[in-house]
């Protein structure tokens, strides 16, 4: 009797506090307005991804923007998805031919929605100029036996070199960050020897990230991926077995801890004097900006230590976003006249994107880099030094590769085995093996859609 | 002195396992109130510097976002749900599992293996077919959807027929000698001798519902009105790369509403039922 | 008379399990016979005829090196699991029956809690205590100088890191129904046994486990099921890492799923096949725990 009296008071305490603290909304919170509705418009779906805070307000804008033409005969409705159950939505909704018209998928998921027939061919539903004002390497991304099937919003490096330049001439004793793995070694061990317990020299990606965050530096060191342009064969040849001694020699010597949290937040442990120097994608730009604006000056980005330190080669490479229309859409035209508006037409919705992302991604067109160029000198929230590595490193990435993930986990797991310290050799004729397993199980030999 | 050195050490080991289960719990409700750079600090802090509530006020004003959702209506239409649910499986269960242990006929066998065997079922297995089944039946996006597919489910028929199991024979034939029917057997006998197993069992339903995010998030997708509390706190979930773990944190108390809610209906149950069982 | 009462009792048995079994096969069976058939097509859902390609699914799956580890992995675990629940719960149910009534009833409510939680939930609670850098554990570490643990990249603790917030769910739930279990053992039977000069181990495996077959069963079957199938709490642990040690098959076809590595019906194929380990075990579990009463039905 007496607990169900002292819960009874517990919940009453806890439901108080709950109104009392909720009486002013946070400050950060967006008040959203209805649309204006044109009468009579064809309704389009269009399924925006629940990404950050500072991305959904940009999209719920230039939805509200795009509704606003009252003479189009186009209205959008815009649902956000959570990112987490987007495979299952999407499966539901194409089960029961209530696909939206308009969703977004990554580079490399394009392939796979092309094999399975659901999404559309767009060549001829956007206009020619469209696709001329596409970078080469964005346009090999969406196009297949000379088709295109998707419209790219963004490309985002994967794989930067992040630093704090205090920490560095404190702990590193010098100004310049490392380019080549012998230099990373040398700053690295002057840094374990001055810095505090709990601050790492450096950091690379860790777990599934593994997978697809090093296709970079596989690139860099091997002068490919895991497997040969026609997909006939494995390339683990000595190139990864040099990239296999560099992760064991990071570990080895507690270069890098050995755990860390999610890739797409490591930026957190750079900012939290976690790390010195830490591997991470470009999009973390906007995390430092947002989160923590006092640590803007103090940080510093470059190109990842690479072997020969030769940064002419790619040392990234490019993932992003690209807008697909459902191959089963009725109203495939107006669908592709709301892509068009935001993605294909005027630079002015691309830039009004990029501004907030705080220029941490690069534009897959011509017109619009170079309108981001003139731009990026007349503002002063992202340092300069940073969207120039940025717009470097992206032009020269080659496109993430499109091969079968099972071969991206057979090379993370060669790496992730010599970080624990395996046999590498043995190591690497087993991720050999599996490979060409693979390679003969899904028929891959000479299959390369993109060959 | 035995007794006393056994006492001592039922004590500890019950101390012992109330830390181990506490404990994460009490870190984790200490942490919620941290600022994002204090959450993983290094070295440690024990104790927020400042108490920060924006992470739960932010759930109220969902409703005036893009996102829309009316934080207080999904609790509510949660509670329903998962109400109607706890009634709706134990009437359901129970009645299976009386006449799959206690009930003689034909295809008894069949029977329990046709049911047994749906539990060893992989969700995703069905999941996409499932769909196609409720939107034939046309209730997606409706209440249906949300309650019925769950409501008969192998383990809780299981569980209740190795519970009816131990209900010693002979008061079965003794209330039979008295002309009870079968059915007045379950309902006048069974039924009020299995306050425990329904207590554990409903608990287990109810919070089964309650913290559902999946089925509802596919299926109830274009019904604002009958978004269901997970969805909610996974709106709150999606934003933590920027607001911080406070943020995933803070969800994760408002989804201890739930348990907190158990416990006030069924607190007695669970501590006293199970010692007054005594059924043999 | 005696057919009378039969029928009769067959007619109240049969009403009695119609709607369960109507419901059943609508909301489960309907659905397991569609994804079924659906397994043996290269099914691609906008197409108006679907492509038969027989049982290659299935050979596709069981080539593939990762899922196959992940059986193997997930079998391992769940074996650890499920002993470790069983004895735990057994014990501690033993320690609860001696408290005194006030703590032992504040400690049946507490262990009880976890149960409650998601496991999303449990595994954010969790990643205060492991995370390696800033996690309460390590920071404790520190402070009396060792060495910080990499719970989710060691092949040693990340299987742990896994196991320990599995166990930290259920074992509340197991000791209740377990307590439940001990307390209706009939207090005679343990009379009579101390009056024939029984010990304490005699009373154990001569009344106590035999009594409590059917709970063994109802608990050991529900942790299998439950454990086979996990996802939540290794997604958020470890993801699988390090090298795929802790990957689970549903975990590597939830994976696959979005990042198109094997196709929708593969996918399909392959949780079908962890079905069948499922079955599998489960009925070695009732073979083995075989007691006249569960299985008499």
């Amino acid at each position: 009797m007496k607990r169900s009296k002292f819960l009874f008071q517990f919940i009453s305490v806890l439901a108080f506090t709950f109104v009392l603290f909720s009486c002013k909304p946070p400050e950060d919170i967006v008040i959203d307005e209805p649309d204006f509705v044109e009468e009579g418009a064809t309704k389009i779906k269009v399924w925006t991804m629940d990404f950050e805070e500072w991305n959904n307000q940009i999209a719920v804008k230039q939805r509200k923007d795009f509704n606003s033409i009252d003479d189009d005969g186009i209205q959008v409705e815009q649902e956000f998805i959570d990112p987490d159950i987007f495979e299952d939505r999407i499966r539901v909704v194409r089960e029961l031919n209530e696909a939206p018209d308009v969703y977004m998928v990554s580079y490399g998921n394009l392939y796979k929605e092309i094999k399975n027939g659901t999404v559309a061919e767009l060549t001829n539903l956007l206009p020619q100029s469209a696709w001329d004002d596409l970078q080469e390497n964005a346009k090999n991304g969406v196009m297949y036996d000379g088709k295109y099937y998707g419209y790219p919003q963004l490309m985002e490096p994967s794989s930067l070199l992040f630093y704090r330049k205090d920490l560095l001439e404190e702990y590193g004793e010098t100004t310049t960050p490392p380019a080549t793995w012998d230099e990373l070694y040398t700053v690295a061990a002057k840094i374990k020897e001055n810095a505090p317990k709990g601050t790492y020299p450096f950091d690379v990606p860790k777990g599934i990230a593994l997978g697809w965050a090093t296709w970079g530096l596989q690139y860099n060191t091997t002068g490919g991926f895991a497997i040969t342009e026609d997909w006939a064969t494995s390339r683990i040849d000595e190139g990864y077995e040099d990239l296999a001694m560099y992760w064991k020699e990071l570990y080895s010597n507690s270069y890098v801890p050995i755990s860390s949290g999610d890739y797409t937040e490591i930026i957190d442990d750079l900012c939290q004097n976690k790390l010195v120097m830490t591997t991470a994608g470009s999009w973390s730009i906007a995390g430092i900006i947002n989160t923590y604006p006092d640590l803007v000056d103090k940080i510093g980005i470059a190109p990842i230590p690479t072997k020969d330190g030769d940064h002419s080669k790619p040392t990234a490479t490019n993932g992003g976003w690209v807008y697909v229309i459902d191959a089963n859409s009725s109203n495939k035209e107006e669908a592709a006249a709301y892509v068009e508006w935001l993605l294909a037409g005027s630079v002015d919705q691309p830039l009004e994107y990029f501004e907030g992302a705080r220029f941490s991604k690069a534009s897959p067109r011509i017109s619009v880099q170079n309108a981001i160029d003139e731009m990026k000198a007349d503002q002063d929230t992202v340092p300069i030094e940073w969207i120039n590595t940025i717009s470097d490193v992206a032009s020269k990435a080659p496109l993430e590769p499109i091969y079968p993930w099972d071969i991206s986990i057979a090379v993370s797991s060669l790496l992730e085995n010599a970080a624990l310290g395996e046999d590498v050799s043995e190591e690497l004729s087993s991720a050999d093996n599996k490979i060409k397993d693979i390679i003969t199980n899904q028929n891959l030999a000479n299959n390369n859609p993109r060959g | 002195m035995k007794n006393k050195l056994t006492k001592i050490m039922n004590h500890s080991i019950a101390y012992l396992i109330l830390f181990f289960v506490f404990f994460p719990l009490l870190w984790a409700i200490i942490s919620t109130f941290k600022d994002k750079t204090e959450v993983f600090a290094t070295p440690l802090k024990l104790f927020p510097s400042q108490f920060n509530f924006d992470n739960f006020s932010r759930v109220f004003y969902l409703q005036y976002t893009s996102l829309g959702i009316n934080f207080l209506q999904s609790l509510l239409m949660t509670f329903v749900v998962a109400t109607l649910a706890v009634i709706g499986s134990l009437t359901l269960n129970m009645m299976a599992a009386y006449a799959l242990a206690r009930l003689d006929y034909k295809f008894k066998k069949f029977l329990w293996v046709y049911y047994i065997v749906t539990m060893f079922i992989p969700a995703i297995t069905i999941l996409l077919t499932s769909v196609q089944v409720v939107a034939q039946l046309g209730m997606m996006n409706t209440i249906w959807v949300l309650i019925l597919p769950g409501l008969v489910n192998a383990y809780n028929i299981f569980f209740f027929r190795q519970f009816f199991y131990g209900i010693p024979q002979s008061i079965e034939e003794a209330a039979m000698i008295d002309g009870a029917s079968r059915f007045g057997i379950f309902s006048k006998i069974f039924l009020p001798m299995s306050t425990t197993p329904m207590v554990i069992i409903g608990a287990t339903v109810f919070m089964g519902y309650w913290n559902n995010y999946l089925w509802p998030s596919i299926t109830v997708a274009e019904n604002k009105n009958l978004y269901q509390v997970m969805i909610v706190i996974r709106a709150l979930f999606a934003d933590y790369r920027e607001l911080g773990y406070g943020s995933v944190l803070a969800a994760t108390l408002l989804t201890m509403i739930g348990p907190l809610l158990i416990f006030a209906i069924a607190q007695r149950k669970i501590v006293d039922g199970i010692a007054i069982t005594g059924l043999k | 008379m005696l057919k009378k009462r039969l029928n009769e009792e067959s007619l109240t048995a049969y009403l009695m399990l119609l709607p369960s079994f109507i419901m059943l096969t609508i909301f489960v069976v309907i659905p397991l016979i569609l994804a079924f058939h659906r397994s043996f097509f290269d099914y691609r859902v906008y197409d108006e005829v679907q492509k038969f390609v027989g049982f290659d699914n299935f050979i596709y799956v069981l080539k593939n090196e990762v899922f196959v580890k992940s059986v193997i992995n997930v079998t391992i675990f769940t074996l650890i699991i499920t002993v470790a629940t069983i004895v735990i719960s057994f014990l501690f149910a033993h320690v609860i029956k001696q408290l005194n009534k006030r703590l032992g009833s504040t400690v049946r409510i507490i262990i009880y809690l976890p149960f409650l939680l998601s496991g999303v939930v449990v595994s954010v609670i969790f990643t205060l205590l492991t995370t390696f850098n800033g996690g309460l554990i390590n920071e404790l570490l520190k402070i009396i100088n060792l060495n910080p643990i990499p719970f989710d990249n060691s092949a040693f603790w990340a299987p742990i890191s896994i196991i320990v917030p599995t166990i930290w769910i259920g074992f509340g739930y197991n000791t209740l129904v377990m307590y439940a279990g001990l307390i209706n053992i009939p207090k005679e039977y343990y009379e009579a046994a101390s009056i024939d000069g029984a010990n304490a181990l005699d009373k154990l495996f001569r009344i106590t486990i035999p009594n409590m077959k059917n709970y063994f069963v109802l608990l050991t079957v529900g942790l299998v099921t439950i454990n086979l199938q996990m996802f939540d709490i290794p997604m958020m642990m470890t993801n699988g890492a390090p090298a795929n040690k802790t990957m689970t098959p549903v975990l590597y076809l939830i994976h696959s799923r979005s990042n198109g590595n094997i196709s929708d019906s593969q996918i399909l194929a392959a949780a079908l096949l962890v079905m069948v380990v499922i079955v599998t075990i489960n009925s070695l579990v009732f073979k083995t725990l075989k007691s006249s009463k569960s299985m008499d039905a």
